[in-house]
């Protein structure tokens, strides 16, 4: 059976349809213009990797990380671990073994799907959900071309742009799941793998704007629940109800689980919150009253707070042209009265969604702040949103619905009235006003004037030689970043990346740098050998005000240069590193020498002359319970070594190999075994459902 | 409590009594329309409240209408 789609060229392509896909079409050259070339496209969170850093990938996932510290030196790192194989194995497929370079895998691997996504994504909810009498196809251009999706874009949040992308057709497949779930026949079965099998790749993409879209199908069915009188005849607790829910509700999110339990397993088994663990910066209240940027009237306008300039914590006034966007959309409520019960639903429903939205984007803002706080505290999920902002695509998801029926019917009923030419081709005129109105409000965009990632940087030199140096030192040592890596700094497993704020709790640079004198045994316990100032070519490192600061970066250095136990080395132009002159290896102990082999992030095998009890050994790694020494006759667990390191403490005599290893890894391992065989099981399953068909 | 949230509030119960949700989507319009203006003159504090006395209205016409829809036979 295949899943029927509505092709591009039916009967209901009018004039109005060729115009705004004209439209689309010149908005992906003239703003993407960028990824049509082949230069490199990084900004934000959307990293570089070289060649080398593509070579050093494994493909194997591990639950321990300290390649690149995100709260530390190094971490549990399973619960983040739903996006590694969307980050790795475009890396290692197409940069280790085929060669190609970061500029090619890139928009391979996720910026021409995201260009795919956003136009196929909306048109497939257009064309299966949508009511068939009119076209909706302005919907495209309100998704996908707002200033929320164009700042996230902007901003290098290439995979929240993907998630966002990949909305409109969850709902759709949700949507269609519900209409066969109470059907005979195994069309349901098919409908529900395959809707199970996009949400799990829109949760590897990003588990924020999945759980958004898993809201607002929540909400989708609840109002519409309520509005086919389900709730106020009491709900029939039937057969065909108990179908629905186990189709609709339980089924996909049983598949999604099943691909994804190579990170849930171990996660559940270690049992802390993930977003927990990460700080206060991320898990507090004060926080999310810090990030709520948004105020009500931007989040009601569908105006991203930090547009156009995508500048963290730069807000912008409300711009009143915006204000437009909330008076058309809601107009539509003037129009349903006589309309199909239909599409009087479909417009109520989104008219919900977008409420919602609207105000949980303001996050902690009034009116009313203090709801969101108490959601982030309480409801399940809500504290991943300490950015309130990720709840704007329920606003576009409303308005791309809602505006598209306020303008047809208006034009509908202009074209009734006897105005001669504007009554003929009133639907022409009113799209394509409307359509000068959008570009109005997104004409930075228009005009080719936004940054970051979309348009192309170059990498300094001085990064390359770096890369070449740190390259060629083949024995184990950290690199310390101050005050936090660039962009383009390399790391590896060899030489893992830590900045000066994470190590030092010092958000300060030039603060972090003045402590930094004072710890040179910390250093050496971290194993550091480097301590890097970068050249900061990207201008987002040293800043003050939001704006570049080169005596931030002069003091820095200067202050490093005092440092008696800190060398200098030159020939990296503008790249200051320093050699530390006494620094201890991944695994050492204080009075015997430790030779050891790395087998990978989780283990390592040790010899130990003449080990005897009460040895100390230091893994110069975060200190965490689930690693464990082993031997013959010996297991010990970890300890802390000076509150932050993990150490063992032999408790006999031992001439034996000694084995470290994370203990959870094994749980990693169990997970990823039911992740592939439901994988194989998932494909056998379509097959064999399209076979019977 | 300002008057304009008295004013507000009053208006409100006026237009629920009412029970007719095409007015309080007009009312919801209108607030927002004037809120254009001052926005644009950077008159911040009444054009942020009336931005929300719009939703507050719109809100109260999408319950009726939901309610009358769920209603309908």
């Amino acid at each position: 059976m295949r899943i029927p789609y509505q092709k591009f060229t039916n009967k209901r392509t009018t004039l109005a349809e060729k115009l705004i896909f004209l439209v689309l079409f010149f908005l992906i050259l003239i703003i993407f213009r960028s990824w049509f070339t082949s230069g490199l496209i990084t900004s934000g969170d959307f990293l570089y990797f070289s060649p080398q850093m593509m070579r050093d990938t494994p493909l194997a996932l591990y639950s321990w990380d300290s390649i690149i510290s995100i709260v530390g030196l190094s971490q549990f790192i399973v619960p983040y671990l739903w996006i590694y194989p969307y980050l790795i194995f475009p890396q290692v497929i197409l940069g280790k073994f085929w060669g190609l370079d970061w500029s090619l895998v890139e928009r391979v691997s996720y910026l021409y799907p995201y260009l795919i996504l956003m136009v196929i994504s909306p048109l497939f909810f257009v064309r299966r959900v949508l009511p068939k009498d009119k076209p909706y196809d302005l919907f495209l251009l309100i998704f996908s071309f707002n200033t929320v999706i164009l700042t996230w874009i902007e901003g290098g949040e290439i995979f929240l742009g993907l998630a966002y992308a990949l909305m409109p057709a969850i709902l759709a497949l949700f949507i269609l799941l519900s209409r066969e779930a109470s059907e005979n026949g195994n069309k349901k079965y098919l409908y529900a793998i395959i809707t199970g099998v996009a949400l799990a790749v829109a949760i590897m993409i990003d588990a924020r704007i999945s759980y958004v879209t898993g809201m607002a199908v929540a909400l989708y069915f609840l109002f519409s629940s309520f509005l086919n009188n389900a709730l106020r005849s009491k709900i029939k607790m039937n057969r065909d109800f108990f179908k629905t829910f186990f189709f609709v509700g339980i089924f996909p999110c049983v598949v999604a689980g099943l691909l994804h339990a190579f990170w849930i397993i171990p996660a559940v088994v270690y049992g802390k919150n993930p977003v927990g663990l990460l700080g206060s910066a991320y898990a507090s209240a004060k926080a999310v009253r810090y990030l709520s940027f948004a105020k009500f009237e931007q989040t009601l306008g569908l105006l991203h707070p930090n547009w156009p300039e995508s500048i963290f914590g730069k807000v912008g006034f409300m711009k009143p042209e915006f204000l437009l966007l909330p008076l058309i959309a809601f107009a539509s409520l003037f129009f349903i009265k006589k309309d199909t019960d239909q599409r009087r639903k479909i417009i109520l429903i989104f008219a919900a969604i977008g409420m919602v939205g609207i105000f949980l984007a303001k996050g902690s803002n009034e009116p009313f702040g203090s709801i969101y706080i108490w959601l982030f505290t309480f409801f399940p999920g809500f504290s991943l949103f300490r950015d309130s902002s990720k709840w704007y695509p329920m606003i576009a998801l409303s308005y791309a619905v809602l505006i598209p029926y306020t303008l047809f019917s208006f034009a509908q009923i202009i074209s009734k009235k006897k105005l001669g030419i504007i009554s003929k081709h009133s639907l022409i005129l009113v799209v394509s006003l409307f359509i000068l109105l959008w570009c109005f409000t997104i004409k930075e965009a228009v005009m080719g004037q936004l940054t970051g990632a979309l348009e192309e940087v170059i990498i300094p030199r001085e990064y390359k030689n770096l890369e070449k140096f740190l390259h060629k030192d083949v024995s184990y040592s950290r690199v310390l970043w101050v005050p936090t890596r660039h962009r383009f700094g390399y790391y590896s497993y060899i030489h893992p990346a830590i900045s000066i704020e994470t190590i030092l709790q010092e958000y300060d640079p030039i603060v972090a740098t003045t402590k930094l004198t004072m710890q040179q045994i910390k250093l050496e316990e971290l194993s550091v050998k480097y301590v890097i100032v970068p050249f900061d070519s990207q201008q987002e490192l040293f800043m003050n005000d939001r704006k570049y600061d080169k005596k931030k970066y002069q003091k820095i250095v200067a202050l490093l240069q005092k440092i008696p136990w800190l060398k200098q080395i030159k020939g990296f132009g503008e790249i200051m590193v320093f050699e530390n002159t006494s620094y201890n290896d991944h695994i050492w102990s204080s009075n015997k020498d430790v030779v050891y082999t790395s087998i990978d992030p989780t283990m390592y095998k040790l010899q130990l002359k003449n080990a005897t009890k009460g040895d100390v050994i230091v893994l110069s790694e975060a200190f965490d319970s689930h690693w464990i020494m082993q031997a013959k006759h010996i297991v010990v667990q970890s300890k802390p070594y000076h509150n932050s390191l993990t150490s063992f403490t032999l408790t006999k005599n031992s001439s034996d190999n000694l084995t470290i290893f994370y203990s959870m890894q094994k749980w990693l391992v169990i997970g990823e075994i039911i992740t592939v065989v439901s994988l194989v099981g998932i494909a056998v399953a379509i097959i064999a459902l399209f076979l019977k068909k | 409590m300002k008057i304009q949230d008295i004013l507000f509030i009053i208006i409100l119960l006026l237009l629920l009594w009412k029970r007719k949700p095409e007015w309080l989507v007009g009312v919801a319009i209108f607030s927002v329309i004037i809120a254009v203006p001052l926005f644009a003159k950077w008159i911040f504090f009444t054009a942020e409240r009336l931005t929300y006395y719009g939703f507050g209205f719109l809100l109260c016409a999408v319950v009726i209408l939901f309610i009358q829809e769920a209603r309908r036979k």
